[in-house]
């Protein structure tokens, strides 16, 4: 079973992760898009990897909220990936990605109306249906509320309604919560309260970035901040269960022992969270 | 607004020359984002041609680019290659460019595209070492650039040469590397690259392409190339020629 701290493989951070790996770290996990049909070094960083850690995939480019089936062979590539890494699931994002064949490298928020929950529910339907393993889906932070004359559910209840209906696992990114729930005025806690965390599979944790008009935007290019390391320990506690929990940091990487020390403090609240409630850690 | 004409508006939000306004103002800010990313991943791809050609031509070449090709791969890599090919045909940028510009993104889009390119499982299968009878193996990831400046060094100074480099990553090396070739070697891998046929049958239409009798310098002096490639791992050596 896979728990505890965990990092995002990415190239900058490699040569020092693989050169000294913080004590605390499990796991890691990936973004296929960086590896599928990919050789040089990207091919030589994941040979390195799969044979010291369990990995896990987190797609960024399949959002589950594209209007059009996803493409076989694309889907049928992510299979054996998936497959040979051995992951225990595979995530991806609640948001369209692309439309019409065309990729906007982004994460966009969807409507929260029936018919963005139809579309969502079909694709996480094929997803699961290709994959050797289960699917979960994140819940991205978002900037804007998209036009939608017909919205009738809150974001809570949204992300419940798609996971119900999907049968999908949950990963909750504790930082995008935060993010949302300062830009868009609403109590974070409150709102993991809502979630069903009985689907949880996963948790993100990350910095961001407050603008001088105090929008936060989701950069994984900052430390974490204590509001996010607060808002961690809550959700912990509510799980009262161990659970892979993710450093995500993808820009402006500071030196790795600045890392090492994130980690270090996440396992921290980690294991005090879990034995608050009287949970077992997994060691 | 329906869920199709919200991401379509979308999708011209981030690309479009023009922004849509059928959206509300918070989304300016998601083609900022969505412009960023990639105007980023390019610049770290192609630095020295950033520099050369001027940081903000650059991200109003990139600007055109994705108004009429919108990114079609779900690969930053991919979208990132794509720009360079419409970089080198984008007149705005190029007209004002330095001389040597054009020759120099040509050259870092094909080390981008080399650096990752990945090589079949079985691109070693039955290789053997080199002999007449047997085709010649190539590095799978080896691409040819033909060049008017040398600007493969960052150090020198990028005066008018034709050349041909090859480019390419060796096995088990991440690195991608370089060096001029000479033309009867370009003319043998061009062969190469095509219908496999003996390596002895292929250096006679280089070099005695009418039948005559080979020069035995010319044939020492492409001999000599082959050695070298192979040694740089540019040729892998041969295989048998299937019936």
């Amino acid at each position: 079973m896979l728990h505890g701290i965990g990092l995002g493989l990415r190239q900058p951070l490699a040569r020092a992760l693989f050169a000294e790996p913080p004590p605390a770290l499990r796991w890691l996990e990936l973004h296929p898009e960086n590896y599928l049909g990919r050789g040089g070094l990207y091919a030589s960083l994941l040979a390195e990897a799969r044979e010291r850690w369990p990995l896990v995939t987190h797609g960024l480019s399949m959002g589950f909220g594209a209007l059009a089936p996803y493409d076989p062979s694309a889907l049928d590539a992510l299979a054996r990936f998936v497959g040979a890494l051995g992951c225990p699931w595979h995530s991806d994002h609640l948001c369209f990605a692309s439309v019409d064949g065309v990729y906007l490298h982004d994460l966009l928020p969807l409507p929260r109306t029936e018919e963005a929950l139809d579309v969502c529910v079909r694709r996480i339907g094929e997803m699961s249906a290709a994959l050797p393993v289960p699917v979960a889906l994140e819940p991205i932070s978002y900037y804007a509320e998209p036009p939608c004359a017909d919205a009738a559910l809150d974001e809570a209840a949204f992300v419940r309604e798609v996971l119900e209906r999907a049968d999908a696992r949950l990963l909750l990114d504790v930082n995008n919560v935060l993010v949302n729930a300062e830009n868009h005025g609403y109590d974070p806690r409150a709102f993991i309260d809502r979630l069903p965390l009985e689907r949880v599979v996963q948790l993100h944790v990350a910095g961001h970035h407050v603008r001088a008009d105090g929008m936060r935007i989701d950069t994984h290019a900052a430390p974490i901040c204590d509001e996010v390391y607060a808002l961690f320990a809550y959700t912990m506690e509510r799980l009262a269960r161990p659970v892979p929990v993710l450093l995500e940091r993808d820009d402006a990487f500071p030196p790795f022992a600045e890392l090492a020390a994130e980690i270090a403090r996440l396992d921290a609240i980690y294991r005090e969270a879990l034995a608050r409630v009287g949970a077992e850690h997994v060691a | 607004m329906k869920l199709a004409d919200y991401q379509r508006a979308t999708v011209a939000l981030g690309f479009a020359r023009e922004p849509p306004a059928t959206l509300p103002p918070g989304f300016a800010l998601y083609r900022e984002m969505i412009q960023a990313r990639l105007v980023d991943m390019a610049k770290v791809a192609y630095a020295r041609s950033w520099r050369v050609l001027g940081h903000d031509a650059c991200v109003r070449s990139f600007a055109r680019f994705v108004a009429s090709e919108p990114p079609s791969s779900p690969h930053l890599r991919e979208v990132v290659g794509a720009f360079a090919t419409f970089a080198l045909r984008d007149a705005e940028l190029l007209d004002s460019a330095a001389p040597h510009g054009p020759d120099l993104l040509c050259f870092e889009a094909c080390v981008w595209e080399v650096a990752t390119a990945p090589v079949p499982e079985d691109a070693f299968a039955g290789v053997r070492e080199l002999d007449f009878e047997g085709a010649l193996v190539l590095q799978p990831t080896l691409r040819t650039l033909v060049l008017a400046r040398a600007v493969e060094e960052e150090r020198t100074e990028p005066h008018a040469i034709s050349s041909v480099l090859l480019v390419y990553r060796r096995a088990g090396d991440d690195d991608v590397h370089w060096y001029r070739a000479t033309p009867p070697f370009v003319r043998l891998l061009a062969l190469a690259a095509g219908a496999p046929a003996s390596l002895g049958s292929q250096l006679r239409q280089v070099l005695a392409p009418g039948g005559e009798p080979m020069e035995p310098e010319a044939l020492s002096s492409l001999v000599g190339d082959l050695g070298v490639a192979l040694e740089r791992g540019v040729i892998l050596g041969v295989r048998a020629i299937s019936a």
